[in-house]
């Protein structure tokens, strides 16, 4: 296992690692149009994130000739976004689209016999999601399927006769039918009955719908639809037996699933007729079991796993486990000397090794682990975020990648050869004055290396001190990383450096430094942000006394705990935050996680005092906003107006911003654009000191 | 700690007895109407669709010359467009009454111009969508819509000799005033900086609007702006000679960090927007409902001048020189009751006013030299909502347990005359069980008062399951009234206590502040004192008990269910349990400050007062309720009630009602109702069928 240095005193300046990532500079990419390169650039505007295009979801075609991908695009004006199919040859040349442009699409997916490119599509008024099909000697797109609840996801059999569908079950409630019935009665929603322990979910409101999603047969050929699981539970990230024969699946089947966060691997016949009533049980580990994928010979089932579920199940490692697809013997985890979280497994062709995505220290890679002598190799490394990945023939693998300078692209890899097939961006980004982006390590204040990203504003000159803005992630396991990301670039752009750090508690530097938190929010992860902020003043870089700070959820939560705990910053921005603890519980949808972690309230309450901000209210000298969704219930907004009513009540410059109907990621775009007016003006005002009429 | 300008309240607590007059010859303490339901034969049980049977009657305006009383008279319908509110009138002196508005579009706020022309109303129909002033030619005809303000008017005032009208007028939503292609396709977000940045049925507060007076000439047809600032204008009312007018307005610089309001007076032809005010009151407490003497010197009002302990004060009748010489008068001394609604006699040697008196709505007089109160309108029942004739008659809407409000009109002689029997035929058809009023002693020897309702048919020597219903407030009380729950409970079979714990309002100041910071524990013992009674009776089988309320009937639900098992089921509706998680969050911030501190700094007195701290105690089964929208008790304290007992393996059920702020829709009300007598029916009667038969009446 790969051990981070521990030194005892801070490394001075020189010594500091600082490593220059990008630079943007005009001959790093490759431009595809003639003519001289464009001399004009501007600095990024807040609007601009809406003009790149967000590639996604790349798939190589089973003859490895084509790779299909999704361009999604939004319109600012009609707050709308779309998402259209396009593919490019794996030797290169202009892409081509093969879905309409005004219509939305799910991610594509080739035929395994190669005759169809398949998608998933609601076309028409008041229409359900249905798979769709492009025959790929050409034509327009004809309707496959025909469920009248819609189709959730679909996977291709191995022999391409036949669709594995996930579908939800049909509402069968007289209120949702427009019926006749109670004519002249004025339409109320029904009110929400709850008897569930597990009763609300972000994005989803009240869980009072008993509906299941389950496993159904689709026969191409015939248009038969034969429904393959049934029960008081919910299946999902189904995978066909290279054989066809058998469907594995993940479900949760314990007496009350709200209760715990197993979930375990079952196979079942695809070809039963009673509905799933016979189920051969895979794993057996009390935590969440996932992701199941077969060896070509159909004897084994690779899958992701955990380890330590119990205590630890917040701030678990991903790991990569193989057992005997009968369920007999036991669990063989992987990756526990990698202690990297793994994602996504899918053997290679010859049976010998397993192919995953791993979160490293703030990159995203594919890797093969053998599956004999459990080796790790690095296939697609270096400093790239790598999102999923597509194999093909001759172990060609296509995924997308992206950079600190560079959106995500399509890219084939053959071999250690890499070549980038998509352009999407290129022109707008080439007009586009970008920051310089430098990846830094430095020392805690006990000593622990901590790694991050200095985002450098486009008309930086050395010498010059800058202000400054601590922006903290989500999570907490989350992870900073070599990405593109709009964010820091915005901020950038209008004069900022920006610092983002991983502290204790982030994803990607294993188990130990993820669960350094636990039961501890605010406190290691504390010393490392604040770390940061040193870092950059020591190096010359940063304003001492220009510093801004902010985040959003965790990032918006830890931020709530550097300004209880300091007055070094001039501003804070505090976006889906939590304040008093014990405010959430039954409110949010976290029941389950604080009983691990916290406890329960009237058990452990101590806890829950100790780890809240809003306690040390009276501590807080710094002009802070606080945002969040009006119907948030990942971090409700309550703690947000709690927080803000406390500072406005104390004398504090403080507002609060609430959103609409809005979950915890806002999901229109014109209120994030709102967002980012609203972070720049507070900044702006407090950090930098200038009036309104000159920042917005 | 109690501090020291409370006033000295009489020994004990005092409660109206019947007064051996007139005036207790017609109202005895068991309704007629329920004798003949105890042999019950035309008669049926009261059902939920009874609230579609019974029409509510408003406050009575007697016309100028004193010939005539307008009402409003209320129906609710579940279907759309049937509910609505009417315009009638009735003689004065009894007869025939006479709907004066149609069908089919609510009318409003009954007056009359004070030349005797017209009857006046406030409706939105036709053409314009917003609320404007009608006119009813009293000779004969249909309205005619006299105001057309761009964004409608809530309010209005005739001026003393009719040739004006004072129309109270909030300024628009700034997003209504845009033009349709620039209005915002999404909701704006919503942006705070204020204080007080929520109010229930509200919901966020952001923005400048503001509500202000102005004139409105009815000759000409124009409008002028009489007060204007950073500051809400309500309450109006013109001097007797009409060249001024009184009103409330807190124009403190922190409006949203104190209960402040303040009595001014503009002049009424201003013509600068009310620049020039005179200030009449400054007690930094509330001012309100001012109301002139005939010679225009002096202005009665209202007054809470102890603000310090929010709504356990007892209100007081004063007035003060309108001149803004700054001379009070306190002429409720002693009283040591809520008062409201001032009025002077027309020769302004009397006050009339309402009070609040244990259990009872009275109204009362004062003289104004020597401060000497007495009653016209006293009695077991409660009368809210008095008009005065041309010669000081008096007019008011009365309700007893056994009657919903009708107007009733004063006699020389003091003798009450009923003149309008708009529920007449639900009261012949319904039979309703016997009500009780008594009192009985708490465990410290306090002694309360309940209204205890007993099934139609009840039988002598059978005990019968019972529930005890807790009122909301704190500081409200049960009245004898028309309390269509409890009659349902009671129709369902049910013997209901309700109960005036210590902290109801009614009985003083010292009975009501007795609660302060130290929620669920006297008024606990209070009503609980109430359930032994009616077992102590001979009426409630102690082996089938239930407990509910809801808003402050549900918080004190919650602390008596972590402090007994008594009950065979509680239902919790809009309560509250975590203390601490509503500061900032329902719109109580500057109550909250006043009476626990703040939470970063006084912490023990929200932890001490809270359910929640003794959830492990509770064993009920408990149905909780709550509106998803309710900014005044909020969801988040039912949703973690229900999510520690469900984790802790209790039985319970949550019902959210969508959109739902802390009143329920009509819709919605039935949906509650029925959920009431199925939980009480399954834990209390212990049946299973909820609708027919054992179960009871829907």
């Amino acid at each position: 296992m790969k051990r981070l240095a521990k030194v005892q005193r801070r490394v001075s300046r020189s010594a500091a690692r600082t490593k220059v990532l990008w630079r943007p500079t005009l001959g790093l990419f490759l431009v595809a149009a003639a003519g001289p390169v464009a001399a004009q650039t501007r600095p990024m505007e807040i609007e601009d994130q809406y003009r790149i295009k967000r590639v996604s979801g790349a798939q190589i075609s089973p003859d490895g000739e084509w790779v299909a991908y999704t361009i999604s695009t939004t319109n600012l004006e009609k707050d709308k976004s779309k998402s259209q199919i396009w593919m490019v040859s794996t030797q290169g040349g202009n892409p081509i689209p093969l879905t309409m442009s005004s219509e939305s699409v799910g991610g594509p997916k080739w035929s395994p016999d190669g005759k169809y490119l398949s998608f998933t599509a609601s076309r028409g008024e008041g229409a359900r999601s249905q798979v769709w099909v492009l025959d790929r000697r050409g034509g327009e797109a004809r309707q496959l399927t025909d469920v009248d609840q819609g189709v959730g996801d679909y996977e291709w059999s191995p022999d391409g006769s036949k669709l594995l569908l996930t579908v939800r079950d049909a509402d069968t409630t007289a209120a949702s039918e427009g019926s006749g019935e109670g004519a002249g009665r004025p339409r109320v929603r029904e009110p929400w009955v709850i008897n569930r322990l597990q009763f609300k979910r972000d994005g989803r409101g009240y869980l009072t719908d008993t509906r299941k999603t389950h496993l159904y047969v689709f026969d191409v050929e015939s248009e038969k639809l034969t429904q393959i699981t049934s029960g008081k539970w919910d299946e999902g990230g189904p995978a066909w037996s290279p054989d066809g024969s058998k469907v594995a699946f993940s479900s949760n089947r314990t007496e009350d699933p709200d209760s715990n966060s197993n979930s375990d691997i079952w196979v079942v016949s695809a070809s039963n007729t009673d509905k799933g009533g016979t189920l051969v049980r895979i794993t057996d580990y009390v935590g969440g079991d996932g992701s199941p994928a077969w060896s070509p010979d159909g004897k084994w089932i690779a899958y992701t796993t955990g380890t330590h579920a119990m205590e630890y199940d917040n701030h678990a490692v991903s790991h990569l486990a193989i057992r005997a697809s009968d369920g007999s013997g036991e669990r063989r985890v992987l990756t526990e000397d990698l202690d990297r979280g793994v994602g996504s497994p899918r053997f290679t062709s010859d049976g010998t090794g397993i192919l995953v995505t791993v979160s490293d220290e703030g990159d995203r890679h594919i890797a093969r682990v053998d599956v004999e002598t459990g080796e790790v190799t690095r296939l697609i490394a270096g400093e790239v975020q790598a999102s999923g990945f597509s194999p093909g023939p001759d172990g060609l693998l296509a995924t997308i990648i992206s950079d600190p300078q560079t959106p995500g692209e399509v890219y084939v890899q053959r071999g250690t050869d890499r070549t980038r097939l998509s352009h999407t961006n290129d022109s707008l980004m080439a007009g586009l004055d970008l920051a310089e982006v430098r990846n830094i390590h430095f020392n805690s204040a006990d000593g622990t290396e901590i790694e991050g990203w200095v985002y450098f504003p486009p008309d930086f000159e050395d010498g010059n001190r800058y202000p400054t803005i601590l922006r903290i992630h989500g999570g907490p396991a989350g992870m900073y990383g070599v990405g593109f990301s709009t964010e820091p670039q915005i901020l950038a752009a209008h004069g900022y450096l920006v610092v983002q750090v991983n502290p204790r508690g982030s994803s990607g530097y294993g188990f130990d430094f993820t669960r350094a938190i636990r039961q501890k929010w605010g406190t290691l992860d504390l010393q490392d942000v604040m770390a940061g902020v040193d870092h950059v003043i020591d190096q010359g870089w940063a304003d001492p006394d220009r510093l801004g700070v902010g985040g959003w959820s965790y990032g918006g939560i830890l931020t709530n705990y550097v300004i209880t705990k300091s007055d070094r910053f001039k501003a804070a921005t505090s976006g889906a935050s939590m304040g008093l603890m014990v405010a959430n519980y039954g409110h949010d949808h976290y029941q389950l996680w604080y009983d691990r972690e916290w406890g329960l309230v009237w058990e452990n309450r101590e806890v829950w005092e100790e780890l809240s901000p809003f306690n040390d209210i009276a501590n807080v000298t710094t002009p802070t906003l606080f945002l969040g969704g009006e119907s948030d219930w990942n971090v409700p907004i309550l703690n947000s107006e709690q927080m803000y009513q406390a500072l406005k009540r104390r004398g504090i410059d403080t507002r609060l911003v609430v959103y609409p109907g809005q979950p915890h990621g806002l999901r229109i775009p014109s209120y994030n654009v709102h967002r980012y007016k609203e972070y720049l003006a507070w900044y702006d005002k407090y950090v930098k000191g200038e009036s309104p009429s000159e920042s917005r | 700690m109690i501090p020291r300008w409370i006033r000295p309240a009489e020994e004990g607590i005092r409660f109206r007895r019947m007064k051996p007059s007139v005036l207790a010859l017609l109202f005895l303490l068991i309704p007629a109407q329920s004798l003949l339901a105890q042999g019950g034969s035309a008669q049926r049980p009261l059902t939920i669709d009874d609230m579609f049977e019974i029409k509510r009657v408003g406050a009575p305006k007697v016309s100028p010359e004193g010939e005539w009383v307008a009402y409003t008279v209320s129906t609710s319908s579940l279907e759309p467009g049937k509910s609505g509110t009417q315009i009638w009138m009735v003689p004065s002196g009894g007869g025939e009454p006479i709907a004066m508005t149609a069908d089919g579009y609510s009318a409003s706020s009954p007056d009359w111009s004070p030349d005797g022309r017209y009857l006046s109303f406030t409706a939105s129909r036709g053409d314009s969508a917003q609320t404007q002033v009608w006119v009813l030619d009293r000779r004969m005809g249909e309205g005619q819509e006299l105001t057309k303000e761009k964004w409608g008017i809530s309010g209005y005032e005739w001026s003393p000799d009719g040739s004006k009208i004072l129309l109270t007028i909030r300024d628009p939503d700034p997003v209504d005033t845009l033009p349709t292609h620039k209005k915002p396709k999404v909701t704006p977000p919503w942006e705070i900086d204020r204080l007080q940045f929520k109010r229930d049925r509200v919901g966020y507060i952001t923005g400048n609007r503001h509500t202000h007076l102005y004139v409105f000439d009815v000759a000409t047809r124009t409008t002028t702006q009489i007060t204007s600032g950073d500051y809400d204008a309500g309450s109006p009312a013109w001097s007797p000679d009409g060249t001024r007018v009184a009103f409330v307005a807190n124009r403190t610089d922190n409006p949203d960090g104190n209960s402040n309001s303040d009595i001014w007076v503009v002049d009424a032809n201003n013509t600068n927007k009310g620049a020039d005010l005179i200030q009449v009151t400054t007690n930094p407490g509330s001012d309100s409902s001012p109301a002139w003497s005939p010679d225009g010197e002096w202005i009665a009002y209202t007054v809470l001048d102890e603000p310090d302990i929010i709504w356990y004060e007892v209100s007081d009748l004063a007035m003060a020189r309108a001149d803004g010489s700054g001379e009070v008068r306190v002429l409720s001394e002693g009283l040591d009751r809520n008062v409201s609604t001032p009025r002077f006699s027309s020769d302004g040697r009397y006050v009339f006013f309402g009070i609040e008196d244990s259990a009872e709505n009275h109204v009362g007089r004062v003289d104004v030299r020597n401060g000497r109160v007495d009653r016209p309108i006293e009695g077991a029942f409660s009368a809210r909502g008095f008009d005065l004739g041309p010669n000081d008659e008096l007019f008011t809407l009365l309700a007893r347990t056994d009657l919903p409000g009708e107007v009733f009109a004063t006699g020389r002689n003091g003798e009450l005359t009923q003149l309008t029997s708009v529920n007449e035929k639900f009261l012949e058809t319904v039979g309703l069980g016997e009500v009780v009023n008594s009192t009985f002693s708490s465990a410290d020897g306090t002694e309360i008062e309940g209204i205890f309702y007993l099934p139609p048919g009840y039988e002598e020597g059978m005990k019968y399951p019972t529930l005890l219903r807790i009122h909301g407030g704190p500081v409200s009380q049960y009245s004898l009234s028309f309390n269509f729950e409890a009659h349902l409970f009671a129709a369902n079979g049910y013997v209901v206590v309700t109960t005036n714990p210590r902290g109801s309002s009614g009985y003083g100041q010292a009975f009501s502040y007795d609660l302060w910071a130290d929620w669920g524990v006297r008024d606990y013992q209070d009503v609980m004192a109430g359930v032994d009674h009616a077992i102590e009776r001979g009426w409630a089988d102690p082996d089938r008990l239930g407990v509910g309320g809801w808003s402050y009937g549900g918080i004190l639900t919650d602390h008596v269910i972590t402090q007994t098992d008594r009950f065979k089921a509680a239902i919790t509706g809009a309560s509250e349990f975590l203390y601490v998680t509503n500061y900032g969050h329902d719109h109580y911030q500057l109550q909250w400050e006043k009476e626990l501190g703040l939470p970063w700094e006084n912490r023990e007195a929200w932890e001490r007062i809270s359910p929640f701290n003794k959830v492990e105690n509770i064993t009920t089964p408990t149905l909780v309720m709550c509106g998803e929208k309710d900014w005044n008790v909020p969801v988040n304290n039912s949703e973690q009630i229900y999510q520690a007992l469900k984790r802790m393996g209790r039985e319970t059920e949550l019902v959210v009602y969508p959109g739902q702020g802390h009143g329920l829709s009509l819709p919605y009300q039935v949906d509650r109702y029925e959920r009431y007598l199925a939980w009480y029916g399954k834990y209390v009667k212990q049946t299973d069928a909820p609708a027919d038969g054992e179960g009871g009446n829907r």
